[in-house]
């Protein structure tokens, strides 16, 4: 187990070079950015244009760029922003904590409410309880989340004034709750349908008739022998739909003035500030990895198929 | 003559069968409306009996046996009538409840596939020792003890190591025999064994058969061995019931079903058995295969269920279904022209 954990977490390394030669790449080879652009803007002169080109190493060819920027990642720094000069890493670091407060409260929800929802539709398969809960899935799915932000605003904080509109107000409660909804509800609907395919599968396993077999009431085959064996299917599932949670964040952050990783990262965009956004991108998809891990690891613990060489 | 006959059929009578199987009916759903599966289907079995029941896949064997313990997937499956009385009770009258504290207990299942049939994500010493906790009551500990002392009598080697494995560390033999100490936990009246050598490789295949008649006299529980292998019965068991098309065609004792079939589907399954120095006695060089495949129960000959592929098919064949004439309680046989005996005892 410890030897496993210690391969993946070697593997971590070329996965990250690769994240970050992408990253790099694709930011820097799009025209435009902001030292230059505010620069531009302000009409400076050409001696301060130059230094600032010198200054984020404009004037060089993008490999050694990147190499440099490799290099300086690996001491832990990730450049300073080109508009502020504040540093990447202190700003989006400070906002990773309510990026993952908001990730882990839409999963949350997803979780208490899709994987219920999705048993429940596979014990009651076929019935008018499992059709109509396939259609709220379907709806759920479909919803576009920018649009559901926006209606839950207007009927929660405009129509009945109970939680605040946006905005992170200190870490209340009473803000989390609406982008957390907005972002759980289709996963929620997603992990329903992913569930309740994953338990009639299991149902119709020969061990489970062998259980019955056995004498075994519904409730201990359910407990017993159907649930671990569809967590199999549901774990790496909901691992992955943490990951793209954790990019989807980035529109219910913007709905809801979210003052996470998310928006920053759409804010750099816009500004064109190339070393904000590449630490932004970074820091996701490096949550993206760990979590990965972590699934792999749990895989292990819950399934013995899986052999720990 | 007649008198003998009397004496015989009087012993058969006093034994109070353990299962009486009185004309169950199942069938599934389609999208084309119910398909009857099993049809109208009677037979019983004495306590400490091997009976065999016989067909081709798809001819209603298993769901047969299924649908004594009401383990048939349903839907799609009903069973639409039928008695099946087992120690005095209606089986598949009985509330689930009761019918929990005989599955397992006093009638156990073997089934086919050894590789699926085991929880994959439990240790084989804990899916016994549930069979204990569940119907004896045990502790976890005590329920563990008689676990290894089940896997100890169905000989897997180093059964302490064996506890604690999954079942895909073991071999499809080893995972056999673990079902069977299952089957076999609480010293049950009846097993039921469905298929239980078909998905082995030959060599394993006898050595479950030995184990299962071994475990039998130990239990001295009744089984009902289901297979598509005659060859598999023939020394095991006591009676044969034939199946065709989810109906029984033949029943008799082993000596009578194979020196004088009376049905043609049984004589036929007999003629495509291989059997050693047959070709001397037949003065024949090929195995006799049946021809043709078995109805689709959904679209089933008007009249006898086997006239399409019978070789002695006559006109009343097509159109009139023949009843199961009974000629005493163990045998009968379904056909309008049942074969007769010739002076060799041949058919």
């Amino acid at each position: 187990m410890h030897r496993f954990i210690l391969k993946r977490l070697l593997q971590f390394i070329p996965t990250v070079i690769g994240v970050t030669l992408i990253i790099f790449l694709l930011l820097n080879l799009v025209p435009g950015n902001a030292a230059l652009s505010s620069a531009g803007r302000l009409e400076l002169d050409p001696e301060v244009v130059a230094q600032l080109r010198k200054d984020f190493e404009l004037d060089k060819p993008v490999i050694v760029r990147y190499v440099n920027y490799l290099g300086r990642l690996a001491q832990g720094d990730m450049g300073k922003s080109m508009l502020r000069r504040y540093d990447v890493s202190e700003v989006v670091f400070g906002r990773l904590g309510a990026t993952l407060k908001l990730a882990c409260a839409a999963l949350a929800i997803a979780l208490i409410v899709g994987i219920p929802i999705g048993f429940i539709s596979a014990l009651k398969q076929g019935t008018w309880l499992d059709i109509g809960l396939a259609v709220v899935s379907v709806a759920g799915v479909s919803i576009p989340q920018f649009w559901l932000g926006i209606l839950l605003m207007y009927v929660f904080s405009y129509m009945f004034n109970i939680l605040p509109t946006s905005g992170y107000g200190g870490g209340a409660f009473s803000n989390l709750i609406l982008p957390a909804l907005t972002l759980g509800v289709g996963y929620a609907a997603l992990l329903a349908r992913i569930t309740r395919a994953a338990v009639i599968e299991v149902l119709a396993a020969d061990y489970v008739r062998t259980a019955r077999a056995k004498g075994l009431s519904a409730l201990a085959i359910n407990l017993r022998h159907v649930m671990r064996n569809s967590f199999v299917l549901i774990l790496t599932t909901s691992a992955l739909l943490f990951g793209s949670l954790m990019g989807q964040t980035v529109v219910v952050e913007r709905v809801f003035s979210w003052p996470g990783v998310g928006s920053l990262l759409v804010e750099s965009i816009f500004q064109r500030d190339i070393p904000v956004a590449q630490g932004c991108l970074l820091l996701i998809i490096m949550v993206f990895l760990i979590v990965n891990l972590v699934v792999d690891i749990l895989y292990r613990v819950i399934n013995p198929r899986i052999d720990f060489k | 003559m007649n008198e003998i006959k009397e004496n015989i059929l009087g012993d058969i009578e006093k034994v109070e069968p353990l299962l009486k199987v009185d004309g169950l009916c199942v069938s599934f759903d389609s999208p084309n409306g119910p398909v009857p599966v099993v049809r109208d289907v009677g037979f019983y079995i004495n306590p400490g009996e091997i009976v065999g029941l016989v067909g081709e896949s798809g001819s209603g064997k298993s769901v047969t046996a299924l649908s004594l313990l009401s383990l048939i997937p349903s839907p799609p499956g009903h069973i639409t009538a039928g008695r099946s009385i087992f120690e005095g009770n209606d089986l598949l009258k009985m509330p689930n409840k009761r019918l929990r504290k005989i599955r397992g207990n006093r009638i156990s299942m073997i089934f086919q596939e050894p590789m699926t049939s085991l929880n994959p994500l439990m240790s084989v010493g804990d899916q016994i020792a549930e069979v204990f906790r569940l119907h004896v009551g045990s502790s976890k500990v005590e329920a563990k003890e008689l676990a290894l002392k089940m896997l100890k009598k169905v000989q897997i080697p180093a059964p302490e190591k064996r506890m604690k494995e999954f079942p895909f560390q073991m071999s499809g033999g080893m995972r056999q025999r673990i079902m069977i100490a299952m089957a076999l936990c609480c010293n049950p009246t009846l097993l039921i064994a469905d298929e239980p050598t078909t998905a082995l490789d030959v060599t394993i295949q006898s050595e479950i058969m030995d184990l299962i008649i071994e475990m039998r006299q130990e239990f001295g529980s009744a089984v009902l061995m289901i297979t598509h292998d005659l060859g598999v019965i023939a020394e095991t068991a006591e009676r044969i019931i034939v199946m065709y098309a989810g109906q029984i065609v033949e029943t008799g004792s082993v000596n009578e079903i194979f020196d004088a079939p009376a049905h043609p589907y049984t004589n036929a399954l007999l003629q495509s058995l291989p059997v050693l120095g047959r070709r001397a006695r037949f003065g024949r060089q090929r195995l006799q295969e049946i021809t043709g495949t078995v109805p689709d129960p959904a679209d089933l000959p008007a009249g006898c269920a086997f006239s399409n592929r019978c070789p002695n098919v006559q006109d009343i064949c097509k159109d009139t279904s023949p009843l199961l004439n009974e000629t005493n309680i163990q045998r009968s046989v379904r056909c309008h022209f049942p074969l007769t005996l010739n002076s060799d005892g041949e058919a």
